[in-house]
């Protein structure tokens, strides 16, 4: 299938298993546009479309592997961690994922639990620390910024 | 200042709402890096150890793509399990291949390590059952590069970073795992592009690093990693301070031979000697003036600190030209773009105005280096009236391109009496590509990292730019069988080395300094226990054939490297080293193949760099989407080539059979038509595309057409394998060259033509044998 007709579909058994409106907000946005695509190949949790006739052709398993993404994004989790459940899985693997995810949102949404909206980005600095930031966050003042990080350095260390 | 910081649990609902999916992150196979350098007088030899574990719950294939530094000679690989170590043993490719796939389809544990360029391979390892732990060991050595005042570094990448691979998609199978396709200018781009890392995902990976220097030393210093050094009575041992660094970087390693002033020195060992010749220093030693072209990189990987280096290291070569000298600026990413107003005397105002140009410079888009060289090197053939001025090409780039072949390539046929000198920038450079590109060039290469010390760093380079101090060296004595054949000229403060076969005690250098005096060093050879030494001889020696290969394709040049590579146990990239252990532990033999993913080199934003890197004919600016063709897929055999028959590409409506007809031309045509034709076809197929886009009119069109047309009248079986593309030739290509004569070709014509000529191209690389890997191996490209 081309890639408009793989979004559709993927659209469509989110929509099935309820993964659609999973984050409160409905951020996850179902129709992967082809950037997107090349970046899950890039990380190797898409694999390689096949191309016929210069068009690029998607089949089951492609289907399969960009369910297990959105899923886990309705979920807000972070690619990173994305990457780390879906990484070298296999078909049958990705399905039982899927099926547990769309379990999972089904539960919540049957006891009326509200997946909190708030949105996280995080950035390894370096092994062991992680800078997490709310989406749509924007640094206002880098110098203070700095300042309060720093501090917040030296507050840890004095932890230990 | 202090500043009270709030802390806070933010709630962000993923742990609560994946509550059942805690625990089911899948760890990866790569567990464990360790490398082991010891240095003795000058030569590295350095034990590389990766432990590979199966976190599934069936047996797995873990492929590995990894860097080792790119002068190395990997000269031994074994896989260990349990306390059970198997020793591997080299083959030829293609063979070695054979023996690993046939292993792991008999549920054997087996192991194969392949080179993919002088700094890239791969390590697969098959049937690793759930829970095992495999280790593969591989030893390599290398020649130390240093200075007269005793500076020297050592080099251990960590990191494949990623490579700009243009050209167009080709129709048949994959070569590799990797996450970009194999294309008409990188053959094998998927043998050298494995995945990235997602930033913030921890690959568990632990590293170590432990070099030990013997001898004294002294200036130690380790630019992107903290150590840890102690001294013993005979030597000095280095290690990593941290043990959880991520491998995104190379370990660099510098520090100065202590002691008196370096010498020249002649080092044996089992019949083969190490040559390090020192230059003398020489006073008020000025050299010819100098028109340099300093060609900048500003593609995308040189995102951000890198960029500003790079910039900031011109501005201060530039500031090194005296007023004799001319200069001339390049930037180039997929497009090339030049200072204004070509040559410039080296006065104060123009290298104020080249400062202000430099610092204008921004990064973006693809790396074609290839069209860059080209360029800079037809500007130098272009100066007619000062042919008195030294040619000098200076790069500047973190060398991080696919094709480096078709550079090397374009520099053996045009460099004419330029010298072409590389500056590596970058925390994981392209170290072998760089050092090759200036060695065939008659310069030297730098490598330097973004950041604090480049003016320091690159102080002496500017010195030695287009000046050798010695030239024309040759060895007296009995001496054979010198590597490189071609002795490299010698520079102000840096040494030169060569390999050979010394039957006496002693040799003699001769050369000639720039005035025209006689330059003459007699050596006393001294026995060392130099053990690589005669795989350094032979890797020294396939670097040569290698330089023949890639300008000849010489049949001969592949044969003596692989007969080199077998009797001195050297790897090349027509070896390979397999191992496999007879316990059968994975009967059946299914199995998944888990690439490991990799770090994205420090400093590098994965985003931006996508974007830049990101495939040609995707849509990018200046690159053709033409010869996007069909492509087959047989997953079963797309990774080795050792499934034997090719799966032929299809022509769109027709068997592939019908076309090609009863005859075989793989029995009826040699090697050399077959290659002449695909020669040919290449150049055709370059020469449409450049007419299409502007930059190649009729006549060259024309011209491409007539020697594709006598090339296939040289062999009958070939032409009538190919009807396809004798239909296009004969008719569509007139009309083309016709309309293109006329100014009348428009981008409809152009693709109307483009569908013929991807049906006819497809056709003809079918019944050239290149469909699959059986016409001689991916790898014969990228070398």
């Amino acid at each position: 299938m081309m890639l408009d007709e793989l979004s559709d579909r993927v659209a469509h058994e989110l929509g099935e298993r309820g993964l659609l409106g999973a984050a409160a907000d409905g951020r996850v946005s179902a129709a992967p546009d082809a950037r997107t695509v090349r970046y899950y190949t890039t990380l190797g949790l898409l694999d390689r479309p096949r191309i016929e006739g210069r068009q690029a052709r998607y089949a089951e398993r492609h289907l399969l592997q960009l369910l297990a993404i959105k899923a886990l994004q309705a979920f807000d989790l972070p690619l990173a961690e994305i990457q780390q459940r879906l990484y070298g899985r296999s078909d049958a693997e990705l399905k039982a994922l899927i099926e547990s995810l769309a379990a999972e949102a089904r539960t919540s949404a049957a006891s009326g639990a509200q997946v909190p909206s708030l949105r996280l980005r995080e950035v390894a600095v370096e092994p062991g620390v992680r800078l997490v930031v709310e989406e749509g966050w924007r640094p206002r003042d880098p110098a203070a910024l700095e300042a309060r990080i720093r501090a917040a350095l030296a507050a840890l260390g004095g932890e230990r | 200042m202090t500043l009270a910081i709030p802390m806070v649990d933010i709630p962000s609902g993923v742990t609560r709402a994946l509550g059942s999916l805690k625990a089911k992150e899948q760890p990866l196979p790569l567990e464990s890096v360790q490398l082991r350098a010891r240095v003795i007088d000058r030569v590295a030899e350095v034990t590389v150890e990766e432990k590979f574990g199966n976190p599934f719950q069936e047996a797995i294939e873990a492929v590995y793509v990894f860097p080792l530094a790119g002068s190395s000679a990997v000269s031994r690989f074994e896989m260990q399990i349990g306390k059970r170590v198997v020793r591997g043993h080299i083959e030829e490719r293609a063979e070695a291949r054979r023996q690993y796939a046939q292993a792991l389809d008999q549920g054997k544990r087996a192991a194969l390590l392949e080179q993919e360029r002088d700094d890239v391979f791969t390590v697969q390892v098959g049937n690793v059952k759930p829970g095992d732990a495999v280790v593969v060991r591989l030893t390599y050595s290398e020649r130390l590069p240093f200075f007269e005042d005793g500076r020297t570094e050592l080099r251990l990448p960590l990191v494949v970073a990623p490579r700009y691979v243009g050209g167009e998609e080709l129709p048949r199978e994959q070569a590799g795992h990797g996450v970009v396709p194999d294309t008409s200018t990188v053959p094998d781009a998927s043998r050298i592009t494995p995945p990235r890392l997602a930033p913030g995902f921890d690959p568990k990976v632990s590293l170590g690093v432990e070099v030990e220097l013997f001898g004294g030393y002294a200036d130690l210093a380790c630019s992107q990693h903290a150590v840890s050094a102690s001294s013993g009575p005979e030597s000095a041992r280095v290690m990593l301070s941290r043990e959880r660094e991520p491998l995104n970087r190379d370990f660099v390693l510098r520090w100065r031979i202590a002691g008196e002033q370096v010498k020249s020195q002649l080092l044996v060992h089992g019949g083969f000697a190490l040559l390090s010749v020192v230059p003398p220093a020489r006073q008020g030693f000025l050299g010819a003036a100098r028109d340099v072209v300093f060609v900048l990189d500003r593609s995308g990987s040189m995102q951000g600190p890198k960029m500003a280096s790079a910039a900031r290291a011109c501005a201060s070569l530039l500031r090194t030209l005296g007023p004799r000298d001319r200069f001339s600026l390049q930037a180039f990413d997929d497009v090339v773009e030049w200072m204004p107003g070509g040559f410039q005397q080296a006065d104060e105002g123009a290298i104020e105005r080249g400062e202000k140009w430099l610092r204008s410079v921004e990064s973006r888009g693809g790396t074609e280096l290839d069209l860059a060289m080209r360029q800079a090197l037809q500007q130098l053939r272009g100066r007619g009236e000062s042919a008195a001025r030294a040619p000098v090409v200076v790069l500047l780039t973190d060398g991080q391109v696919g094709d480096e072949s078709s550079v090397l390539k374009r520099l053996q046929s045009e460099l004419g009496d330029a010298r072409v000198f590389t500056i590596g920038i970058d925390t994981a450079v392209n170290d072998g590509f760089l050092r090759r590109l200036a060695a065939l060039g008659g310069g030297t290469s730098t490598f330097v990292e973004p950041g604090g010390r480049l003016e320091e760093a690159l102080q002496a380079v500017g010195r030695e730019i287009g000046t050798p101090l010695v030239t024309d060296l040759r060895i007296d004595g009995e001496v054979t069988d010198v590597a490189p054949a071609r002795i490299p000229d010698l520079f102000a403060g840096r040494a030169a080395a060569a390999f050979f076969r010394l039957g006496g005690g002693r040799a003699k250098i001769k050369g000639r300094f720039a005035d025209g005096s006689p330059f003459e060093q007699e050596l006393e050879a001294r026995e060392a226990p130099l053990a690589a030494i005669d795989h350094l001889w032979a890797r020294a020696r396939i670097i040569d054939l290698e330089d023949e290969f890639r300008a000849s394709r010489s049949e001969a040049a592949k044969k003596e490297i692989v007969a080199l590579s077998i009797r001195h146990t050297v790897l090349s990239r027509f070896t390979a080293f397999v191992v496999v252990d007879d316990e059968v532990v994975n009967q059946g033999g299914t199995r998944r193949t888990v690439v490991q993913p990799v770090e994205m080199p420090a400093d590098w934003d994965l985003q931006q760099v996508r974007e830049a890197l990101k495939r040609a004919g995707s849509n990018s600016r200046g690159v053709s989407t033409l010869h996007r063709a069909t492509m087959g897929r047989m997953r079963s055999a797309i990774a080795y080539g050792y499934a034997g028959k090719a799966p032929s590409p299809s022509v769109p409506g027709q068997p592939m059979e019908k076309l090609i007809g009863k005859l075989s031309p793989e029995k009826a045509t040699t090697a050399a038509e077959r290659e002449k034709v695909r020669q040919a076809l290449e150049a055709f197929l370059r020469t449409f595309v450049a007419a299409r886009d502007g930059r190649a009119g009729a006549q060259e069109l024309e011209q491409a057409r007539l020697d594709l047309l006598r090339a296939l009248g040289e062999s009958l079986a070939i032409a009538t394998a190919v009807p396809l593309l004798q239909a296009f030739l004969r008719a569509a290509a007139v009309e083309l060259v016709a309309a293109v004569g006329a100014g009348a070709a428009d981008p409809a014509l152009y693709a109307r033509h483009a569908r013929m000529l991807e049906a006819a191209r497809d056709q003809t690389r079918a019944a050239l044998g290149e469909a699959g890997a059986q016409a001689g191996g991916f790898w014969e490209a990228s070398i």
